[in-house]
């Protein structure tokens, strides 16, 4: 695999951290260093960490930053290889066979065939990024087709031939660690662990996102959002919630709505789970004075 | 061939991590090479998270990862292993797999081993001196100076994983018989002492007592600066 340090301009992690910074996400370090080796190694980026921590929005800041339109496979349990790469277009090609009545029709051209995520990205390779979500949730078997498809980015349709990309598109994969991937295709990858972010960086992320949060309320929000994540519950507030959250509460401060009043009436933004919701109603408001409970 | 000294880590972390257990491919060998050097490396860490991404390091293991990265990068590039053996029962960091593996990675580097034979100031002799003080810290720097646990075994009664190599070569001479299971344990060493002094002319008049310091503790590595 060829290596190439710079990649759109960016020579250095550092670059690479300001430009998804202009992107509006907020990385650290660890994340624009792993993502500058990917991209300069032409290897997938497998990005892991609890749900709710922006991996999805890493993938598409990074799609902006290169200039490229983010193709998304959204994984799911029974998904296969035809939902992944292409289908015929079988009522179209029914309707050519009737139409052409008895002279010639080639039922096996583009015209017919639906692009999948991973067809699409292999015949745009350097306009694309091509983001496969959640791949723990696909079964095994789904796993190998993919290590197949990420060793050689070559795909064969029996019918017309095989399609090889012209160069390694820059692929991004997601895993909420539901199960275990397979090292194989760890292997293949360069690997990022996000975690829930420190408070300081969640408050900027909040008024980098929210611009209307002021900053007093961006702390606060994450400092409860911090506390509800240390308890058990069984969907704990991720980053996109800490920010609906800010939002939503003050915009009821602007409608009339005093605080720590606000953030009670919009606690539904941050707590998703009726069972959630009953296990932290007698603490509540506790935890939105700062008390931990 | 071999491989230039500051180079050996490199290959030696996927040689330890696989030897705990991580699935590292050769590929990701050169990943980690070519990526670490696309990095600068400008520090320690670049070269720590090069590894970390490129060998896939999940996080439930990250503490495993850093103890063999320590193991590797810190420990045993900047100190070189000096002084006698000693049995211990210092808990560390222990490589599942075979020992005999581990035996061949004995690590000998020294400190100063990229400096040129001009600058390598370790191999003074005192024996010229006659300093009582001088003579007393090179007595007793050996036992005052800190250990650290070496990647070599040795085979003893009581240890903490079993000599397979030993007991079945006694087992052998006896018809088979196992009489005693023999067990290995690691050692201590000592660790090197890296002096920078400084000789410029506001401490001239220490330069001498350190400069004689130097003399006493040979088993230091003593570098000078100062201004021209």
């Amino acid at each position: 695999m060829a290596v190439s340090p710079n990649i759109a301009g960016i020579t250095d992690p550092e670059g690479l951290k300001k430009a998804l910074i202009d992107a509006q996400y907020l990385a650290d370090d660890a994340l624009a260093t792993a993502t500058y080796l990917g991209l300069a190694l032409g290897k997938p980026l497998l990005l892991e960490g609890a749900p709710g921590v922006g991996k999805t929005e890493a993938a598409k800041a990074l799609g902006g930053v290169l200039g490229r339109s983010v193709i998304r496979l959204q994984c799911f349990e029974g998904i296969d290889a035809a939902a992944a790469l292409y289908e015929w277009n079988y009522p179209q090609q029914m309707l050519a066979i009737r139409q052409a009545v008895e002279g010639h029709v080639n039922l096996y051209s583009d015209d017919y065939l639906l692009e999948r995520p991973l067809l699409q990205a292999l015949r745009n390779p350097s306009g694309t990024l091509l983001l496969i979500d959640e791949i723990d949730r696909s079964d095994h078997e789904f796993e190998a087709f993919l290590l197949e498809f990420l060793s050689d980015f070559t795909i064969s349709i029996p019918e017309t031939g095989t399609v090889r990309a012209t160069q390694a598109p820059v692929v991004v994969l997601t895993s909420n660690r539901t199960r275990d991937l397979h090292e194989a295709l760890r292997r293949r990858c360069v690997y990022h662990w996000i975690d829930y972010p420190d408070a300081a960086l969640e408050a900027q992320i909040v008024m980098t996102r929210a611009s209307s949060v002021a900053r007093g309320t961006a702390a606060a929000v994450v400092a409860s959002v911090g506390l509800l994540r240390a308890e058990p519950l069984a969907k704990p507030p991720g980053v996109a919630e800490t920010v609906e959250w800010a939002e939503t509460a003050t915009l009821l401060n602007q409608q009339g709505a005093r605080w720590p009043e606000a953030f009670m009436r919009s606690i539904g933004v941050a707590l998703k789970d009726h069972d959630d919701l009953i296990y932290m109603s007698d603490r509540l408001s506790a935890i939105l004075r700062g008390e931990a409970v | 061939m071999t491989l230039p000294r500051a180079l050996q880590p490199f290959f030696r972390l996927p040689q330890v991590l696989r030897d705990a257990g991580f699935a590292i491919s050769p590929d990701q060998t050169i990943d980690f090479v070519q990526g670490v050097g696309l990095l600068g490396p400008r520090d320690i860490t670049d070269i720590w998270r090069a590894g970390r991404a490129l060998f896939s390091i999940p996080q439930n293991r990250l503490a495993e990862y850093d103890a063999i990265f320590r193991a590797v990068f810190l420990d045993q590039i900047m100190f070189a292993s000096v002084g006698d053996d000693e049995d211990n029962d210092v808990d560390a960091y222990e490589p599942t797999g075979d020992v005999g593996s581990i035996d061949a990675q004995d690590d000998n580097s020294e400190v100063g081993a990229e400096a040129t034979v001009v600058e390598r100031l370790g191999q003074r002799s005192l024996t010229d001196r006659d300093d009582t003080a001088m003579d007393r810290i090179k007595r007793e720097a050996a036992r005052a100076l800190p250990r650290r646990v070496s990647y070599r075994r040795r085979s003893v009664r009581k240890g903490n994983l079993l000599d397979m190599r030993r007991t079945l070569r006694e087992a052998a001479r006896r018809d088979g018989d196992v009489l005693r299971l023999w067990e290995t344990k690691r050692k201590l060493r000592q660790r090197r002492v890296l002096l920078l002094i400084d000789v410029s002319g506001s401490m001239k008049e220490r330069s001498e007592t350190m400069l004689r310091l130097v003399q006493a503790a040979d088993h230091a590595e003593t570098f000078t600066f100062g201004h021209v």
